[in-house]
């Protein structure tokens, strides 16, 4: 019974797996970007797939699952630092069903399946979350923070809030599958 | 806000009906579908207040290592490994090497070996407190909890309780030697309460949990019975404190003169270390932010839940921490039908907002005009929808019926004007015929994966004929509006007075029918017609929230209904 | 207002990337690297900014002021973080989202955290070493701990981009070039 959300056809680009990107959002070094299907790209973000890992050869340098959302104005970097003296950007890999809200910064090295990230998040370099979490509104999780699996974590560094609920997996997959089915081009119904 | 469906939990009170829905206090007995539980074995609703709980492993939230609970205990509930927490800032600490000698002009000129130089300390990336300014530092990067034990093992308040712990043990041991030949402990405790649900969710305390406290039963009951009391009392020898509590602030456990002085002197009010930053510590701490130690991160625990009458398993998880699966996993979503509701005029202007947003192609629909979208207005009369999910293999037939609020005018003569004033000044209609929910089906689950699940005609035609809608009820609002998998959408409509202020919430029960597999006598009412008796009806009441009314000389133009 | 006369010199060995934003008087020195979609706009006074700066995607960086805005080098901008303080030392590092008014100067070694908005009435400096972290900006002095190392971070990975940048984005030039 929910409200389509409705784009227009000349901003969005789909995929044969259905993905959908918007024209607005800026894709770097899109060659180093995957995208599961069914993901969704919002107009504004930045996805920093230039920022890669040094060496010969193709490198993937985030990947995102299936049911994805990056919201509008997010930004999608993958985190860097010196190892043994050398410098180097490490890839990011999230997971199925992870939605971002509009406006979060995301520099995490790992993100698990059924996460949520609530709006203008920061989330730091190497930071690792695992599945089914959620990160409050407006939270910033320092670099290297570990979110562990079905916790809700908020405020200013990120901490633990509390254990959330035993379906939250069932609800995640329902809602972002949802979402998906509701993201439709405007001329489609009218 | 949008409208809501929260379903009651009768645990709360000896009633199985809901308290009214104005009252604030009710908000305690209802929740959200997702989170409550279902005991088959009780046939009964379960929710987190009711459940009885036991841990069922600890690990590390940082390091994520599953702490056996045999160590749990020695090693303080606390991770033992390399896992702290700033005390300024309760951020996680890092450990890092110290900086390589500065060439002179502040540039690194030599390369930094592989693990660091030592001394190593421990970081924090988020306010860049760091442990050497309060003198910690480490030899090596690993094993830094073991390196710290000596700190911790040798402060005054550790001590004190290790000797707490020391001249209680014995007495201990011999109160539960004596206790344990006496009674058994379910039956010394359980007659204290006369309410089952708390004997069970205590009987489950009793338990011996492994890395938990053992419950001795005798020292709690020795409270009851003053003989047992005064025997104890006889046999305890008196304690001698380590220090004397007077002077213990020179130990910089704080309190006494020392704070007095160091208030005294007080510059900065950062000097100050805050609650929040040194509640987190086991012992009283100094009220001086130079002092605050890094913390070992507290364990956390995955739990597992049981139902409070019966004591069967409701929940429980893989052993593995961040296994998001469970072994046991009895939630009320797969018993009870899943009711969403929404107003039609608010999913309209919703859909508007969006296509106006995307003709413009500009950023997300905004969301202003939040009153006028979230608002009922006084003395209209508006549609809803209440979307019905059937989560069983069955098909379910569903009779809803509206808890009528009189309660509040019967309760007392005297308020009776301002009791009648609080009466709902709206009137709800909804279907009060039973109507039927087809079953869940694995394939609806595959609606939108037509592309990956290839589907052969017969079931594409069974499916649309099973999409298809009831057309005929499509005039009216109060009925059956669709029905569409395992999903009935039924209409109801609110008539809002003229004078109507608040909330519009109601209570709302609702009754469903399905075929049981048990054959258990059916409890009587209810039993639909085309069923043979091995039909079970199981009811249960939600309260429907639609929203706040606005009143009339302060609300905008409708464009709905203008 | 009069209208911004743009004058951009960009030093051979700076990278500055195509999709930036440029407004007004603005010198970016030796291998400083300019992100795409940062913003840097001399509203009023020119921008001056040092050697092995970072400037990441959404930054943005503004002079409001008549005088020249000064910034030391080796300074990081994080994402989407907003400066507009009149004089910047060298070796600071403004997180991501942060926010510093034109009413704050700022020393050397300074971390301004993510997310923290400082905007003071009066105008104020912040000394070397100051750490402002929290939901409420609060501060405190760092020990300098690890700075060489941190320097050293910072060196490579100007390093780093200045090698790869070019790779994938095109470059801007300076008016000169």
């Amino acid at each position: 019974m929910e409200p389509p959300i409705y784009y227009s056809r000349t901003e969005f680009i789909e995929t044969d797996t259905g993905n959908k990107v918007s024209r607005r959002a800026t894709i770097a070094g899109p060659q180093n970007i995957i995208l599961g299907g069914k993901t969704i790209i919002s107009s504004g973000a930045i996805i920093r797939g230039d920022l890669r890992r040094s060496g010969p050869g193709h490198a993937v340098v985030i990947s995102l699952g299936r049911y994805c959302v990056v919201g509008e104005g997010c930004v999608m970097r993958p985190p860097y630092k010196t190892y043994r003296g050398a410098f180097n950007y490490y890839p990011m890999k999230v997971g199925d069903y992870v939605h971002i809200g509009a406006g979060s910064v995301v520099e995490a090295a790992t993100i698990g399946n059924y996460v949520q990230i609530g709006k203008n998040c920061i989330i730091g370099k190497f930071t690792i979350i695992k599945d089914c979490a959620r990160i409050a509104d407006n939270t910033v999780v320092p670099p290297n923070t570990v979110i562990p699996a079905l916790s809700l974590f908020a405020g200013s560094p990120g901490r633990f809030v509390e254990d959330l609920a035993e379906s939250t997996q069932d609800i995640v997959e329902v809602h972002t599958k949802q979402y998906y089915s509701r993201f439709q081009p405007l001329d489609r119904d009218r | 806000m949008a409208p809501s469906v929260l379903y009651h939990c009768p645990c709360l009170s000896t009633s199985s009906i809901p308290p009214p829905p104005h009252l604030p206090s009710s908000s305690y007995s209802f929740h959200p579908l997702y989170t409550l539980f279902f005991c088959e074995e009780c046939d009964a609703v379960r929710c987190n207040r009711c459940v009885s709980v036991e841990v069922s492993g600890y690990y590390c939230p940082n390091c994520l290592f599953e702490v056996p609970s045999a160590s749990v205990r020695a090693e303080k509930n606390r991770c033992a490994r390399n896992c702290f927490m700033c005390p300024n800032c309760r951020n996680t600490l890092s450990v890092v090497p110290s900086d390589p000698p500065d060439s002179g002009d502040g540039r690194l000129s030599a390369p930094i070996s592989t693990v660091g130089e030592p001394p190593f300390f421990l970081y924090c990336n988020h306010c860049r407190w760091d442990s050497s300014e309060v003198g910690i530092t480490f030899e090596k990067p690993t094993g830094l909890a073991a390196q710290l034990q000596k700190l911790e093992d040798s402060s005054p308040d550790s001590l004190e309780y290790e000797r707490l712990k020391e001249h209680f043990e014995p007495i201990i041991r011999a109160s539960s030697l004596s206790s344990s030949s006496s009674a058994a402990p379910s039956t010394s405790h359980s007659h204290h309460h006369s309410n089952p649900i708390t004997a069970a969710a205590s009987a489950a305390l009793a338990r011996d949990i492994p890395g938990v406290a053992k419950y001795t039963p005798h020292a709690r009951s020795g409270r009851h019975s003053g003989k047992d009391r005064s025997a104890n009392k006889d046999e305890m020898p008196e304690y001698k404190s380590r220090l004397n509590i007077s002077n213990a602030s020179v130990y910089g456990s704080g309190g006494g003169d020392v704070d007095v002085e160091f208030m005294r002197r007080l510059e900065d009010v950062s000097e100050v270390a805050s609650l929040e930053q040194r509640w987190n510590y086991s012992w009283s701490t100094s009220l001086e932010t130079r002092d605050l130690k890094p913390l070992r991160i507290p364990l956390h625990s995955k739990r597992s839940k049981r139902c409070p009458a019966c004591t069967h398993i409701l929940i429980k998880p893989e052993q593995k921490a961040q296994s998001v699966r469970y072994k046991i996993k009895l939630v009320a979503a797969n018993y009870l039908p899943a009711i969403t509701v929404a107003l039609p005029h608010q999913v309209e202007m919703l859909g508007h907002i969006s296509a106006e947003a995307a003709k413009r192609s500009g950023k997300a629909p905004v969301e202003d005009d939040k009153d006028a979208r979230d608002n009922l207005q006084a003395g209209k009369t508006y549609p809803f929808h209440m979307a019905l999910t059937n989560p069983l293999y069955d098909p379910i037939q569903v009779r809803l019926s509206v808890q009528r609020v009189h309660v509040a005018a019967t309760v007392t003569g005297e308020g009776g004007t301002i009791e009648k004033a609080r009466r709902p000044p709206f009137a709800i209609s909804i279907p009060t015929t039973p109507f039927s929910i087809a079953p869940f089906a694995e394939a609806w689950e595959y609606e939108d994966d037509e592309e990956m699940f290839g589907l052969d005609d017969d079931e594409l035609e069974a499916r649309l004929s099973g999409r298809e809608k009831e057309t005929k009820s499509k005039s009216k609002t109060v009925g059956v509006l669709e029905k569409r998998a395992n999903v009935t959408v039924v209409g109801g409509e609110v008539a809002l007075g003229k004078e109507a202020r608040g909330e519009v919430k109601f209570n709302m029960l609702v009754a469903y029918t399905y075929r049981s597999d048990d054959p258990a006598p059916s409890e009587g009412h209810d039993v639909s017609p085309s069923k043979k008796a091995e039909t079970k009806t199981f009811a249960f009441y939600t309260v429907v929230d639609l929203g706040n009314i606005i009143p009339k000389e302060k609300s905008r133009v409708d464009p709905y209904d203008v | 207002m009069a209208p911004i006369r743009d004058k951009f010199t960009i030093h051979s060995k700076a990278v500055v990337c195509q999709d930036v934003e440029l407004k007004g008087d603005i010198t970016i020195g030796s291998g400083t690297i300019v992100h795409p979609k940062a913003t840097i706009f001399a509203v009023a006074g020119p921008i001056v900014i040092g050697a092995g700066c970072i400037i990441e995607e959404s930054a943005i960086i503004v002079n409001r002021r008549k005088e020249v805005m000064r910034i030391g080098d080796d300074n990081l901008f994080e994402i989407g973080c907003r400066i507009e303080a009149p004089s910047i030392g060298s070796f600071n590092t403004f997180s991501t989202r942060s926010r510093v008014h034109h009413t704050v100067r700022i020393a050397s070694f300074c971390v301004i955290g993510a997310g923290c908005v400082l905007a003071p009435a009066d105008d104020e400096t912040l000394s070397d070493y100051t750490v402002v972290y929290g939901p409420s900006a609060e501060r405190r002095t760092w020990t300098g701990k690890g700075k060489v190392q941190e320097a050293d971070l910072r060196r490579k990975h100007a390093e780093y981009l200045r090698e790869m940048l070019p790779k994938f984005n095109r470059l801007r030039r300076g008016d000169g070039a």
